[in-house]
């Protein structure tokens, strides 16, 4: 390791926080125990998170996922996608606020969809 | 990448580094090393950071062609070839830049090849689920580049020792540096 690989380093760390402070301080997010749902980049459904539910999203081409809402919290189900990182994801907790700041998103590249799961209670975004 | 010109010896030496990124790739997609959906160590890029560093940089843009073309084809399917073509060129570009710099070794032009790799993909996938998806998953493929990258660095930088430093060396002379590395005798070599 020499200096500027240490520079290097402290590069990737600030280009992180950056990251970080932009997709969580300046971009809004939907308030509330919110589950949206976006399909290539554009809202398809907003529910609540207490409102438990299954909503699929058939894009009538064969790409089709199933979202579950329960007491659990949210999860991809089902997806035809062929890695299934979206459903390997696991479950997300909105009232879990902590954990939803590093992560509230499960998204499945291949089919275009994208679910973002926003904090109940003290909504501190 | 003029055929032509290319040696025998050259061919078959991008050819065997073309199946060990190939391997290295494959396995990495049928065993995750990583908790994190969606990273991988990104062993496969040891490849290109040999060819960098102890070839010469059109032998790493033909691999790169080579190995994202290939596994396209073998394993991802036409949309995931996209992606990797994405993060395969900004990361080259970026670590034959990188590389370029005195003072960098090959740990650093590993990191900055991962990160360079997983900037591209994000900014793929900003067009395929949105802005806000991707942007909101960008620092933590930031932070695992900077993890993954240090250790592909690392194991590249050791794997070097085992191979021929001096490029266009025959067959013999290499294997007279793996005898010589049986030996354990002891590297003084800064990477």
């Amino acid at each position: 390791m020499r200096k500027k690989d240490w520079l290097i380093i402290g590069g990737v760390l600030l280009l992180a926080a950056l990251a970080f402070f932009v997709s969580r301080v300046v971009m809004p997010a939907p308030s509330g125990a919110t589950v949206t749902i976006y399909l290539h980049g554009e809202v398809y459904a907003s529910v609540s998170a207490d409102d438990y539910q299954t909503i699929t999203i058939d894009q009538g081409d064969g790409r089709v996922n199933v979202v579950v809402i329960d007491e659990s919290g949210v999860r991809m189900e089902h997806s035809t996608c062929k890695n299934q990182i979206c459903v390997k994801h696991g479950t997300i907790d909105p009232y879990d606020t902590d954990g939803l700041e590093l992560d509230n998103w499960i998204i499945c590249m291949p089919n275009g969809v994208a679910v973002e799961v926003t904090g109940g209670e003290e909504d501190g975004r | 990448m003029n055929a032509g010109k290319m040696d025998v010896g050259t061919i078959a030496r991008l050819g065997l580094l073309t199946a060990v990124a190939l391997v290295l790739g494959y396995v990495e997609y049928l065993i995750p090393v990583t908790a994190i959906p969606g990273v991988k160590l990104g062993l496969a890029n040891t490849v290109l950071l040999y060819a960098l560093f102890l070839l010469d940089v059109k032998s790493a843009v033909l691999l790169m062609m080579l190995k994202v073309g290939l596994s396209g084809l073998l394993f991802g399917g036409f949309a995931a070839m996209l992606y990797s073509l994405a993060g395969g060129v900004l990361s080259l570009a970026v670590m034959i830049l990188v590389k370029k710099a005195r003072g960098v070794s090959v740990i650093g032009v590993s990191v900055c090849g991962a990160a360079a790799h997983n900037i591209a993909q994000t900014a793929v996938a900003c067009a395929v689920v949105g802005v806000r998806a991707a942007l909101a998953y960008l620092p933590l493929l930031l932070l695992a580049a900077l993890v993954t990258g240090a250790l592909t660095g690392v194991i590249a930088k050791y794997a070097f020792r085992g191979l021929d430093p001096e490029r266009g060396k025959s067959g013999k002379a290499r294997r007279e540096r793996f005898s010589g590395e049986d030996e354990k005798k002891p590297s003084e070599k800064q990477g």
